[in-house]
């Protein structure tokens, strides 16, 4: 587990992220965060081999409702926080020539 | 009437007496964030008129006799809980002119109880951070000492409580982020257990770790607000279907004989002498009320802070994925592309410390990484919950420090992450196995307020309030007053 990022994973990572990858700060990234992989690299000391994950901290199911219709969404309140949004419809770049 | 000093249940006293109004107390409070404010920063966004409109609401109910314990009381809300129509930035330049279009289940309860909302508190952007230093919109000043950080994510909630600026706040804590901000500002915290509060409308960061609380005066105010916090929430699925006990009912039940965990791994690592003596002295005093002090071993609380930050960045990853620029939040100017609008939107609108988080958490999903860092550190986590539930086989309460040093000096840490990350090592461990902890004031050390951290089983945040309030009888740290907002 004992990983340090390069920066053909730092531009890989970004993408995944959709975060601009930055050449002239790369380093100072990079640096960033090997720092804390190394932190991380603690948990290689603890034997986990047997142990299952822990996924919810008490261990308990998710409430469940019954499939019924308990609101409408407003969408003319959610579209007023749309940065461009008209007759319904979120405007964004042209995606197909 | 001394207001300045006065916690929730003296102030209902007051309100119920007739001693002031709802509004005039109201208006004491907005009178103070106008004079003390401008240095401390603890607001983003103030709520005036609809705190007046509510306090004249507030009382026609007391003069019914119909006031609940928070009735006409004014408060503040962390700007991570949506409040309809109000802006909710989440401390960042994504969300800066973001208008919630619904209220926070905890916050809508708060409002039913009658609490007054003064305004939306400064924090570190999406809840990151342990020195309020990351929010967009500036960071909050201690008043215990302007050059010092008020501690994080929720600083700007301690800070305008220990201010006096309102009579309590909500804040949100994901691995420590009301504890540590309450010890350095000199308050009472309390993070419930994981699902003991709907987190429906909080802004998620964690979502296996967030939880909200209350940030008070005192322990009886702590109790008090929790009555009205907690409850299961049909609109959160991971909200305890469980009952809410009467809080305040519990606070004066005797303590003797009551089992304290005392961890030596919490004295063995960078504690600051000074405090770890008071944390010594403040044992002393529960044991002076008839507690029986019992060591304990937490053995995996050494690899918290390693499981933390895989877990915390791979969630927030995830959580943060919504932000596009196009259904709300930030967008950039002139996008070429789709793809140039998700990134630029989002390279623009967070800040260094969430981007790094976000990349932290990518990194650790990823394909052929996934097993090495999210799986085993969700393992790592079992072992701490497990550490926590054979601990409370033999104790009631562990006890320890809340923070390895008092408030730092604003930039002091600004430029090492992971120094920063060092501040939670005491409280993380709780968050990670979802039980419930505090922290209350237990001392001065050079005149910087600490703090005292109660960590208890699960469900069981009454004999942590009950504790916190008899130690409380026994002191009168939780009284002092922050010298820069007298």
């Amino acid at each position: 587990m004992s990983t340090h990022l390069d920066e053909k994973t730092l531009r890989d990572m970004s993408v995944l992220a959709a975060l601009p990858y930055e050449p002239n700060q790369s380093m100072e990234t990079l640096a960033a965060l090997n720092e804390v992989l190394e932190l991380v690299s603690a948990l290689e000391a603890v034997e986990v081999d047997n142990v299952p994950p822990l996924a919810h901290p008490l261990e308990r199911f998710q409430s469940l409702t019954p499939d019924q219709v308990t609101e409408t969404v407003d969408s003319e309140a959610l579209s007023q926080n749309a940065p461009n949004f008209e007759d319904g419809l979120y405007f964004v770049p042209r995606v197909i020539e | 009437m001394n207001l300045r000093s006065a916690t929730i249940a003296e102030l209902r006293a007051f309100l119920d007496r007739g001693d002031i109004s709802a509004v005039e107390l109201t208006d004491y409070y907005l009178d103070r964030i106008d004079r003390f404010d401008k240095s401390l920063n603890t607001y983003i966004t103030r709520t005036a008129d609809t705190a007046r409109a509510s306090a004249i609401a507030a009382d026609k109910v007391i003069a019914q006799g119909k006031a609940t314990s928070l009735t006409g009381i004014p408060i503040a809300e962390k700007d991570l809980f949506c409040i309809e129509g109000t802006r909710t930035t989440a401390g960042s330049k994504m969300l800066a002119n973001f208008k919630a279009p619904y209220t926070a289940t905890v916050s809508t309860k708060l409002a039913n109880a009658g609490a007054i909302t003064l305004g939306k508190t400064n924090m570190d952007e999406f809840a990151m951070g342990s020195s309020n230093e990351n929010s967009y919109f500036g960071p909050v000043r201690n008043p215990w000492d302007l050059n010092r950080v008020p501690g994080g994510s929720s600083g700007g909630s301690a800070a305008a409580v220990a201010a006096g600026l309102c009579a309590a706040s909500t804040g949100t804590d994901t691995g420590g982020s009301i504890r540590q901000p309450a010890a350095l500002c000199g308050l009472t915290g309390l993070k419930p257990t994981y699902g003991r509060i709907s987190r429906w409308g909080m802004i998620a960061f964690a979502s296996s770790l967030d939880q909200a609380g209350p940030m008070t005066r005192s322990a009886e105010d702590a109790a008090i607000m929790l009555e009205h916090m907690a409850g299961y929430d049909p609109q959160d699925s991971t909200a305890l279907a469980e009952p809410v006990p009467a809080y305040t009912s519990a606070l004066n039940n005797d303590i003797k004989g009551l089992r304290i965990g005392v961890c030596q791994a919490f004295f063995d690592t960078d504690l600051d002498a000074e405090v770890a003596a008071k944390t010594r002295e403040a044992l002393r005093v529960l044991e002076s009320l008839g507690a029986k002090l019992i060591d304990i071993a937490l053995p995996h609380m050494a690899y918290s802070l390693g499981a933390y930050y895989v877990i915390a960045p791979a969630e927030c990853s995830a959580n943060l994925a919504r932000f596009d620029g196009i259904r709300y939040g930030y967008r950039c100017e002139n996008p070429e592309d789709l793809q140039d609008l998700y990134t630029r939107s989002r390279g623009e609108g967070f800040g260094q410390e969430v981007k790094k988080r976000i990349l932290v958490g990518t990194f650790a999903l990823s394909a052929g990484y996934y097993d090495a860092f999210y799986g085993r550190a969700q393992r790592v986590r079992r072992l701490i919950k497990q550490d926590f539930v054979e601990a409370f086989n033999q104790v009631d309460v562990i006890v320890g420090p809340t923070t390895p040093t008092p408030a730092f000096g604003i930039g002091a840490k600004a430029e090492s992450g992971v120094d920063m990350y060092l501040q939670d090592i005491f409280t993380i461990s709780a968050s990670l196995a979802g039980v419930p902890a505090m922290s209350i004031p237990a001392g001065l050390v050079a005149d910087l307020p600490i703090g005292l951290q109660l960590i208890g089983n699960y469900l069981d945040e009454a004999t942590l309030l009950n504790l916190a309030h008899q130690f409380q009888q026994a002191t009168d740290w939780h009284t002092l007053i922050a010298p820069e907002a007298p």
